[in-house]
């Protein structure tokens, strides 16, 4: 019997091992070589004092809370109404249907709307506008960003509503509160869950978006993964670009950590 | 469950198939694995009826598989477990691979040809007496505008990018060499200088070109010329000659002060196993005719003097492509410089793209 | 009488086609226990959630306090409800459950803890504040979910099922302890139960539901004593039931014999059914009985033993006996004129307690 389990669990073990642990090992390792090849403690005493990289992780970190914000900003609510529609299932998937399709070609659908000659241009120009520069803003790549992530957060919450008994929402009706109460009281509180693992979901991957970063902000937005893509495929210093590696997987442990469960702590009344 | 069962079998025997046939494909175009060159290319680098036209003279089959830069063909070439014969690596690349011993010297007695090459391109730094490398193409490193909103008076030199008129205006190619080197010409300094005030001026310099900066990326900034995007760009000759053969609003300058001078050269990896293919494929490729033939399709210049001869007048008189002499002098190749010094390289680069007013 | 706290008037429900409340009447009065009795999908829990606010009536009227409130959201109804499942909101602990009506209400920090011990007190669940809602056992829950609604001082308290979840032992418990709340507090509760001893244990009067329809009302005894029809007998304790025919006024023929019995008011030669207890079935010598049957089987229950008999016609006989029997003996069954419950097909509660009117006192 114990045997069998042992037989069953190896699988597992071995995929955590292989493509999880020895990775991760692996990076952190690699992070300790100079570029030539020499043990060094350097890459990281040159991240913690460059001043380029401290501010390329301010940026990382501050556009990943803009993408994670706006993508919640507009993926709770749609959730919520998915949940009291009435083809829900037929409109979750017209949601999940565009991570189907490369996010290369996304972006580049988004360059076709975007672009000086494209269908916003046009519309603005026929409403007397004039054309306006897009791409290679601030705000077209937090745009095509956040819709390239927001499936990734409606998914986790409209579960998480899903999953709400309606007797939680009878019941607050019940004691005396009016819609928004119930709302902020309950029903947020109780989704909170998704609303965890949808954070999760896009704020980690969003700090180290390196390609929207080039086809949408024209470069003119630099996270993390432009730096560990220029590490890895210009300079090759792969120390270097390990360290920041090592830098975004502490960043992720961190973020998991901080919207993980917590054990409620007990509340002191004066009886 | 039995939709899953039956969706898992649609998709195995779908793979199976296009295995099978693929497998077929290959098994009739290869005749036997001696008789194959494999060929370490960049994307659409080479006219595939070349590749038929070679096959039915020598009886060589070539495998083409491409790189998308030379860093990563670097690293592909010296993991090892791949049996190239023949790579295309930039003329710094060449440096590193040769010092890197990743190269094979050219058996100069096989070789036929060679003087068909411009003396001009050859016994260059990177590569003296052409020891290891046969030059494929070359090109410049230019600046493309859009005749509509630029007056070519206007962007003759790189300085006049700093013109406060071209705000929000310039696109760049997403290289820290390319974009560092001309801002280094621009003061006049060297493309492979290592002194580290002369670069932190020529950041400093790009820093005030910010402004003017539209996007900096990569092979995007064809289409994006194409589509009339912007009115200026900085780019590559060979993508340059894409750009304009599809928008005849779109020049390109190469600028007289100086540039970039690059080659791309035929090169025996040290992985390298079909000797006599491989020769027989450079003789080939070396014949005027051949040459010719691949860079009107390429449309990249070609280092073969006699093919050039054989191009059309328009083609080989356009001094955008062929620079006059008195341009040509004052091109610069980039050599390969230390790893920490492409790190500052880099670095300063990476500066000047987090640079914000 | 006390004035009417809840009245329902020609309440209809309809979902599409289906029709899951049919012209409920019902008259609430304050400070009374009531049961709302019937099997699953009767429509009981509608009733409920219909006072409660999260069901609007398709016709008829809803009445709080001689107020119509069929438009009132729940949110504002003097009446609170505990949920089948408790609905203990799993990421507050116990106080700010209970508390939770009050917060909303905006009512003072210092007003609030008052209440919520208070509360917590009456349900003896004092010293259990800062619990979470997961480390609670089931009957804990329950006492949580009624400190939760109490706290708001409701005129009415409705109670879905409310102790369904809980096992046999603390059920019984819970009915002494809510019927004991419910005399202490004074306030009116509706309880909705698909369990017939439990509507008996507790209730002042007994709604009994099927299919949509309130079929009778009363006190426990008056349903049990005297069903209107077959359906309210089979469900409420356990019973015999024959076909027979009403000979005249107080005798009724059944299993071919006739019998003396203390009904009237119906035609002659009526078709009927007869209704007697088990319980009323005494086992006698063969001689001395009205009735001669064959014990089959016997089962001891605790307090009593349940036999199972029949008679030479093949009917079978359900018979709670305090003396143990022997299996195949032969017996008689004795019972009084007034053990003897004659119901009419058909007859609606109206009729049949204008029927009573006729002949009783």
């Amino acid at each position: 019997m114990k045997r069998k389990q042992v037989l069953f669990e190896m699988p597992y073990f071995f995929w955590l091992a292989f493509f999880v642990i020895a990775p991760i090992l692996l990076i952190a390792y690699q992070s300790f070589f100079n570029i030539r090849g020499q043990f060094t403690l350097g890459n990281y005493a040159t991240y913690f004092t460059s001043a380029t990289y401290l501010r390329m992780t301010l940026n990382s970190v501050w556009y990943a809370f803009l993408i994670t914000l706006f993508t919640l900003l507009i993926s709770y609510p749609t959730a919520y109404f998915l949940h009291y529609t009435k083809h829900k299932q037929l409109w979750l998937l017209l949601i999940i249907l565009p991570t189907w399709i490369n996010l290369l070609l996304k972006a580049y659908a988004f360059i076709g709307i975007f672009s000086q000659d494209g269908s916003v241009n046009q519309f603005l120009t026929f409403i007397g506008i004039g054309p306006q520069q897009i791409l290679f803003t601030d705000a077209s790549f937090l745009f095509v960003a956040t819709y390239i992530q927001i499936p990734f957060m409606i998914l986790p919450i409209f579960n998480a509503i899903e999953d709400l008994q309606p007797s939680y929402i009878n019941a607050s009706r019940d004691l005396g509160a009016n819609n928004w109460q119930t709302f902020t009281r309950i029903i947020f509180p109780m989704t909170m869950s998704g609303v965890k693992a949808g954070v999760q979901a896009v704020f980690i991957p969003s700090l180290s978006l390196f390609m929207l970063t080039r086809l949408i902000g024209g470069n003119r937005v630099i996270t993390l993964g432009t730096a560990i893509e220029e590490h890895f495929l210009v300079t090759m210093n792969w120390g270097m670009g390990s360290t920041i590696g090592v830098v975004l997987i502490i960043a992720m442990f961190i973020i998991m950590s901080l919207t993980g469960e917590h054990k409620k702590k007990g509340r002191k009344h004066n009886d | 469950m039995k939709k899953l069962v039956a969706a898992i079998t649609t998709i195995l025997v779908f793979c199976g198939l296009l295995a099978f046939t693929s497998d077929r494909l290959a098994k009739s175009q290869v005749k036997s694995q001696s008789n194959t060159l494999t060929l370490y290319n960049w994307g659409d680098y080479i006219d595939p009826a070349l590749l038929k036209k070679f096959q039915k003279e020598t009886g060589y089959h070539v495998s083409v598989e491409t790189f998308d830069s030379n860093e990563a063909m670097y690293t592909k070439i010296k993991q090892g477990g791949t049996s190239y014969d023949l790579a295309v690596p930039s003329d710094y690349m060449i440096q590193k691979m040769k010092a890197a011993h990743l190269l094979v010297p050219l058996d100069k007695s096989k070789l036929h040809g060679m003087n068909n090459i411009s003396p001009q391109f050859r016994n260059l730094e990177f590569d003296r007496h052409n020891q290891y490398s046969v030059p494929y193409f070359w090109g410049t490193l230019g600046i493309i505008y859009n005749d509509k909103t630029v007056k070519a008076s206007q962007v003759q030199h790189w300085k006049q990018l700093w013109n406060p008129r071209f705000k929000d205006s310039i696109m760049l190619v997403d290289s820290a060499r390319d974009v560092m080197g001309f801002a280094l010409i621009r003061d006049g300094d060297s493309v492979n200088t290592k002194n580290i005030k002369q670069l932190n001026a020529a950041k400093k310099r790009l820093d005030s070109l910010t402004p003017n900066v539209k996007a900096i990326v990569a092979d995007e900034i064809k289409m994006y010329m194409i589509e009339n995007e912007a009115p200026i760009a900085v780019d590559w000759s060979g993508e340059a000659s894409e750009m304009l053969s599809q928008n005849s609003h779109l020049h390109y300058v190469v600028p007289s002060e100086g540039s970039n001078l690059w080659f791309d050269n035929l090169v025996i990896p040290k992985t390298a196993k079909h000797y006599k293919a491989i020769y027989a494929f450079l003789n080939f490729m070396l014949k005027p005719e051949n040459a010719a033939q691949n860079a009107e399709y390429v449309g990249y210049a070609t280092p073969n003097e006699q093919a050039k001869a054989l191009l059309p007048a328009s083609v080989r008189n356009d001094k955008q492509f062929y620079p006059d002499a008195e341009t040509m002098k004052h091109l610069q190749i980039y050599n390969n410089l230390s790893p920490e010094l492409i790190g500052t390289y880099n670095e300063l680069y990476l500066e000047f793209k987090m640079y914000r007013n | 009488m006390s004035k009417p706290i809840i009245t329902l008037k020609h309440v209809y429900k309809n979902y599409g086609d289906t029709n899951v409340l049919h012209d409920i009447n019902m008259t609430l009065e304050a400070g009374k226990f009531y049961t709302l009795l019937g099997p699953s999908g009767s429509g009981k829990t509608t009733i409920l959630r219909t006072i409660g606010g999260f069901v609007t009536p398709s016709s008829g009227d809803v009445l709080f306090d001689g107020q119509r409130i069929n438009d009132l959201p729940a949110n504002k109804r003097q009446v609170n409800t505990i949920f089948q499942d408790y609905a203990l909101f799993p990421h507050m602990d116990v106080y700010d459950n209970v508390a939770f009506g009050l917060t909303i209400r905006k009512t003072p920090k210092e007003v609030i803890e008052k209440k919520v011990l208070r509360a917590l007190k009456l349900v003896q669940l004092s010293g259990y504040e800062d619990r979470s809602i997961s480390e609670l056992s089931g009957g804990q829950q329950q006492r949580v979910a009624i400190a939760r609604a109490l706290v708001n001082e409701p005129q009415v308290l409705l109670l879905d099922e409310a102790l369904s979840a809980l096992d046999m032992k603390l059920r019984k418990e819970m009915q002494v302890e809510l019927r004991d709340l419910q005399q202490r507090l004074g306030i009116t509760f509706l309880f909705v139960t698909h369990d017939q001893e439990e509507a008996l244990a507790m209730s002042d009067e007994i709604f009994v539901m099927d299919d949509g329809k309130i079929l009778q009302s009363g006190t426990p005894v008056d349903i049990y004593d005297e069903p209107v029809n077959h359906f309210v007998a089979n469900f409420i304790g356990e019973s015999n039931i024959v076909p027979g025919k009403m000979l005249s006024d107080y005798r009724v023929e059944f299993v071919n014999k006739v019998f003396e019995c203390a009904d009237a008011g119906m035609k002659p030669d009526e078709n009927v059914e007869v209704v007697l207890r088990p319980e009323d079935l005494d086992i006698v010598a063969p001689d001395a009985g009205k009735l001669v049957v064959t014990i089959d089987t016997q089962l001891f229950r605790g307090d009593y033993y349940e036999v199972i008999a029949y008679d030479d016609d093949h009917n079978e006989w359900l018979i709670h006996s305090t003396n143990p029997t022997k299996d195949d003996q032969r017996v008689g069954l004795f019972f009084e004129p007034e053990d003897i419950h004659v119901m009419r097909y058909g007859e609606s509660e109206q009729a049949f307690d204008a029927r009573l009117e006729t002949y009783e006192d």
